[in-house]
């Protein structure tokens, strides 16, 4: 082999730069190889149409815990945070969820006395649920048969953490976790207007209806590391989410990581019975005794790996991993802003188009059967009010993530589908803010099967794995592997597919890197 | 006095039966109080049309604790169950899915519709009773609180964690799959022909407000499998004289064990005394009086209808209103001058001893589903039909016959509220959906009963009309089934039990929760 490395990590996504950043701090050779011409995955700007940039699938970071920071030394890029967070258009007055507690509840008594009464208890039931939650979420993934003292220490921790949930505490988080949302929503709220947006929040990206049973771990997968009150946003920079991992590379560089772009990966070599290194595209066969993938789990383990290393059961397990993406982005280029309805902030922040849980379960409804929803739940951004560069100057960038459009169509396919769901969705965010389809100047549609060709997103799923129960924690991504290392000694995944899952920016990596670092 | 007991149970259900049967069998002086003229709850035979008789509402059995049976010898008391043979799914097509008693016929079946499923569905019957013997040591478990401290509470988490762990990684693993997956996905992992899925999956909605491709359905597919008859896993059967033989085999028992059975006997309240149970009020103002009050109805009429709520903490309400009910099925029994002749099988044959699905697709299920979702009856509902006439002739006069239909979805809560008109829609619903599949179906209708979960409710006392007293889903099971902390057949008020399916391990003809609170009580006093 030409070269010979300590640690290989197949892409340069946060959590694949973590990897190596922290593999690298202690002292491993360690070579990044990222298939682009430059890191960042999903959270990277592109040009949809000239002139015009978006970063539709992360216009949030998610949430990066301390322990990223402190393992890498990276430091945060400038966050922005509106005080008007998730908005719901339709149906007259706009709901708006801020960022304080006492406005939202305050907002709140417009559609409900009785939920602006709820909601600073419902504001911090969830964050305390979805901090136990965090906790769970920052080790490894508990494991059944768990033994050894380490093993004990963290479970007894855990035990404590739970504990300090109280009573109540305890007894909700059993009871919630695989609740469906709506029946949550119920619990606490009578305003369909709330419920709806809430819902649609806690589904997004997601499978499944707000009816559906599990959807309310969805819900509060997607709080952990918000704060308290604050749905649907955690960490919003000033610029991209890839300058953040653009901070994470230089921390890998600096500790003597080497980054390298335009380089994708054909397949891992195995001697053995062990990882002896990777083959690049090039041919170049590159050595090292591990590799992490931080590239999607099913193509690693099936097409990177000569699946005559992998018992049958195993690739049967990975084979029933289940995607389903279900959400396209349409991008608009704007020669201005149309007038939003709501507060005077509203522009930066995300406005969503679910006015009822009928609404959002309606919509989940046709694509159940393998069709586009009628009326779509739509989340719209305008991107360009807090990062101008994305438009030519008075111009803007409209977002809209529209949901649910699945992968696989029942009748026909994407080519035809692909303009007639994206006049949809635009033409219901038309009756909420009119205007908007007059100053459209440029148009791009990115459907299911685009954000697979385009982002490597097993059938278009942001989540590289749905975020249910059974594929969550000890189960992700299959039943057993969750602790990063493979079945094949020196393989190693990070990434959304694998623990914690998405939104979780930069702690697979870790925890990937840790258990690299204790084999 | 005549009217002091060790023990009073409130509700006749198969469940109060069961749970007076042990008090008693252990020396205690119980008396059972039933509202209605019969006993038996949702478990009863009653003659609905003259020379008609059916098990109105609950109408298979498979559930029933083995160890009941034996401890009770309900056999000697008139319990004598039949096997159903066969389930048969007519398709749309004029074919049809069939599976049998036999598992060799079954497979060759599987085998004409899809070589790799008849593969799949021996291994599929082995891994389900491998998770059904999981499950049973846990059917026979009192809850322990996970909240707690106490001493007992943590034995009982020592005890489960333990059961757990001895089942070894992978097959807790499939054990959490089945537990938290959509029955849809869970069967989409084992096979590829529809129809099969389909059937398989109704198993996993019956009872509950949810489609098969909702997280959580899974469970109940389960919850279905762990039917055992003569130690049999997975053998569905009927009893000889309707599911009443069942619950007046329990009150024989009972009885002769010395228990003193009323009917017509409505209880008003429970009398507290001091903060602890001291008998009760009937609706006439008689008052019985005993240390030990047990109730087997629901958790709300245990709770909110039969105690003032001041007597009850604050959590345990909160908890209660959160408890969910929300029927989803109904029944029509029908009286037949003959039985329905099914095009996809023509003729009358074996197939009519056992039980037809209307379920040829996970779409079909999906779609009467949604119907309910939005507060309507399903247009074209899942159906689970037997013809008891044909097993135990017995319960329809000569030449004629019976038909017992379970029928899902038709929600409670109803847009609009069920009336006399809905109902009758819903039938019709019902009779034309079958009549698709068996053209002399309705010339063969004699009489029709048509039951819809306000019915139930109405009739038999199960609030909303659920079937299982709360649904089962998975936050409401175990420690948190009705509520936690007071998940153990204990309620707040000392002296004060519940014995219900409201109460762990929940619904079906199945007895155990019965027994347990039977041991607790035994243990407390």
């Amino acid at each position: 082999m030409s070269r010979d490395f300590d640690a290989v990590v197949i892409g340069g996504s946060a959590d694949g730069i973590v990897a190596a950043a922290v593999l690298a701090r202690a002292g491993q050779r360690v070579l990044v190889l990222e298939a682009e011409c430059e890191p960042g995955g999903t959270l990277r700007e592109f040009e949809f149409a000239p002139k015009f940039r978006a970063a539709p699938l992360a216009p949030d970071l998610g949430h990066v815990d301390a322990l990223v920071l402190r393992a890498t030394g990276a430091v945060l890029p400038a966050a922005i945070a509106p005080d008007s967070c998730a908005i719901a258009l339709g149906h007259g007055t706009p709901l708006a969820l801020g960022r304080s507690i006492a406005a939202t509840t305050a907002g709140l008594k417009k559609f409900s006395v009785r939920d602006a009464a709820a909601w600073p208890a419902f504001a911090a039931e969830m964050h305390a649920l979805a901090g136990f939650l965090g906790e769970l979420f920052r080790r490894p993934a508990l494991q059944v048969d768990g033994k050894g003292a380490g093993e004990m220490l963290s479970l007894a921790g855990l035990g404590l953490r739970y504990r300090a949930l109280g009573r109540h505490g305890m007894t909700e988080l059993l009871r919630t976790l695989p609740m469906a949302l709506t029946d949550l929503l119920d619990d606490w709220f009578e305003s369909d207007r709330l419920k709806g947006l809430l819902a649609a929040i806690g589904v997004a990206d997601l499978p499944q209806g707000p009816a559906g049973g599990g959807t309310a771990l969805a819900f509060l997968h997607r709080h952990v590391g918000a704060a308290p009150g604050v749905f649907g946003e955690r960490l919003r920079l000033q610029t991209d989410g890839a300058a953040f991992v653009t901070a994470l590379a230089e921390r890998a560089r600096a500790a003597g990581a080497q980054i390298e772009n335009n380089a994708a990966v054909r397949r891992l070599v195995v001697r053995d019975d062990r990882i002896a290194g990777v083959e690049a595209a090039s041919g170049e066969q590159i050595g090292c005794r591990s590799v992490v993938s931080a590239v999607d789990p099913q193509f690693t383990l099936l097409e990177l790996l000569d699946p005559i290393h992998l018992d049958t059961e195993f690739i049967d397990a990975v084979r029933h991993v289940r995607h389903r993406g279900v959400t396209s982005h349409v991008l608009l280029g704007l020669n201005g802003l149309p007038a939003i309805p709501g507060p005077a902030d509203a522009p930066a922040g995300a406005l969503w188009i679910a006015p009822s849980v009928r609404h959002v379960e309606r919509a989940y409804d046709a694509a159940k059967y393998g069709s586009n929803s009628d009326e779509p739940v739509v989340e719209l951004r305008f991107p360009s009010v807090t990062q101008p560069n994305l438009a030519p100057a008075g111009m803007h960038v409209a977002t809209l993530r529209v949901q649910y459009t699945p992968w696989q169509l029942r009748d026909g396919d994407w080519t035809r589908a692909r303009d007639a769901m994206a006049d949809r969705a635009i033409a219901a965010v038309e009756r909420q803010v009119p205007g908007l389809t007059s100053r459209i100047v440029q148009r791009a549609v990115l459907t299911p099967v685009d954000l697979e060709a385009r982002f490597g997103l097993r059938e278009g799923a942001v989540s590289r794995g749905e975020v249910a129960l059974d594929q969550l924690l000890f189960m992700r991504p299959v039943a057993g592997w969750s602790r990063h290392a493979m079945p094949v000694p020196g393989l190693y995944l990070c990434g959304a597919g694998t623990h914690p899952g998405p939104g979780l920016t930069g702690l697979s990596g870790l925890l990937a890197a840790r258990a690299v670092q204790a084999a | 006095m005549t009217n002091q007991y060790d023990a009073i149970v409130i509700g006749g259900g198969h469940n109060g039966l069961v749970n007076a049967a042990y008090l008693a069998r252990a020396g205690r002086k119980v008396i059972v109080l039933e509202r209605r003229h019969v006993l038996g709850g949702a478990a009863v035979s009653e003659q609905v049309f003259p020379g008609f008789t059916f098990s109105v509402y609950s109408y298979v059995v498979s559930l029933l604790r083995p160890e009941i049976i034996r401890e009770l010898d309900l056999p000697r008391h008139g319990m004598q169950i039949l096997p159903l043979e066969s389930t048969v799914t007519p398709l749309p097509d004029g074919d049809y899915l069939a599976m049998w008693g036999d598992s060799d016929l079954t497979r060759r079946e599987v085998y004409r519709h899809s070589p790799l499923d008849a593969e799949a569905i021996t291994e599929f019957g082995r891994l389900m009773s491998h998770m059904a013997r999981a499950v049973k040591p846990i059917l026979g478990m009192i809850p322990p609180d996970p909240t707690s401290l106490s001493p007992g509470d943590l034995k009982g988490m020592l005890r489960l964690g333990g059961h757990l762990q001895s089942l070894g990684v992978k097959r807790f693993h499939a054990l959490y799959k089945l537990m938290t997956m959509s029955s849809s996905d869970y069967l989409d992992e084992w096979f590829e022909y529809g129809p099969l899925k389909a059937t398989k999956s109704a198993s996993g909605i019956i009872g509950t407000f949810m489609g098969p491709r909702s997280p959580g359905s899974a469970y109940v597919l389960l919850h279905h499998y762990m039917g055992e008859i003569d130690g049999a896993f997975r053998a569905w059967g009927f009893c000889k004289g309707g599911t009443g033989t069942i619950s007046n085999a329990i009150a024989a028992a009972a009885r002769a064990h010395g228990t003193v059975l009323r009917t017509e006997a409505p209880v008003k309240q429970l009398l507290v005394r001091g903060g602890r149970a001291a008998g009760v009020v009937l609706e006439s103002g008689e008052e019985l009086h005993a240390p030990v009050v047990v109730s087997g109805l629901d958790a709300r009429r245990t709770y909110l209808d039969l105690v003032d709520s001041s007597e009850l903490p604050d959590e345990l309400l909160a908890q209660l209103r959160r408890f969910r009910f929300r029927g989803s099925s109904g029944k029509v029994n029908l009286a037949l001058s003959e039985l329905p002749d099914f095009t996809c099988i023509p003729g009358i044959g074996a197939h009519h001893r056992g039980a037809f699905s209307i379920s040829p697709s996970v779409d079909y299920l999906e779609r009467a589903y949604d119907d309910a979702k939005y507060g309507g009856f399903s247009r074209r509902p899942y159906m689970d039909i037997v013809f008891p006439s044909m097993i135990d002739p017995g319960m329809a006069p000569p030449g004629r016959h019976v038909a017992s239909i379970f029928v899902q979805y038709a929600p409670y809560h109803l847009d609009g509220g069920w009336t006399d008109s809905r109902r009758e829609a819903f039938g019709d619903a019902v009779v034309d959906t079958l009549a698709e599949y068996a053209p002399n179906l309705k010339s063969a209708i004699l009489h029709r009963q048509v039951l819809t979960p306000a019915d139930i409710e109405a009739t038999i006392g199960l609030s909303e009309g659920n079937i299982f007293q709360g649904e089962l889903t998975l936050q409401q099971l175990f420690f948190l089934r009705p509520a936690a902390r007071w998940c153990g057949y204990r309620t707040p008020i000392k002296g004060y039990y519940q014995c219900g399916s409201s109460t762990h391990p929940g619904g079906g003809v199945m007895g155990a929760p019965g027994r347990l609170a039977a041991a607790r009580i035994l243990a407390d006093t």
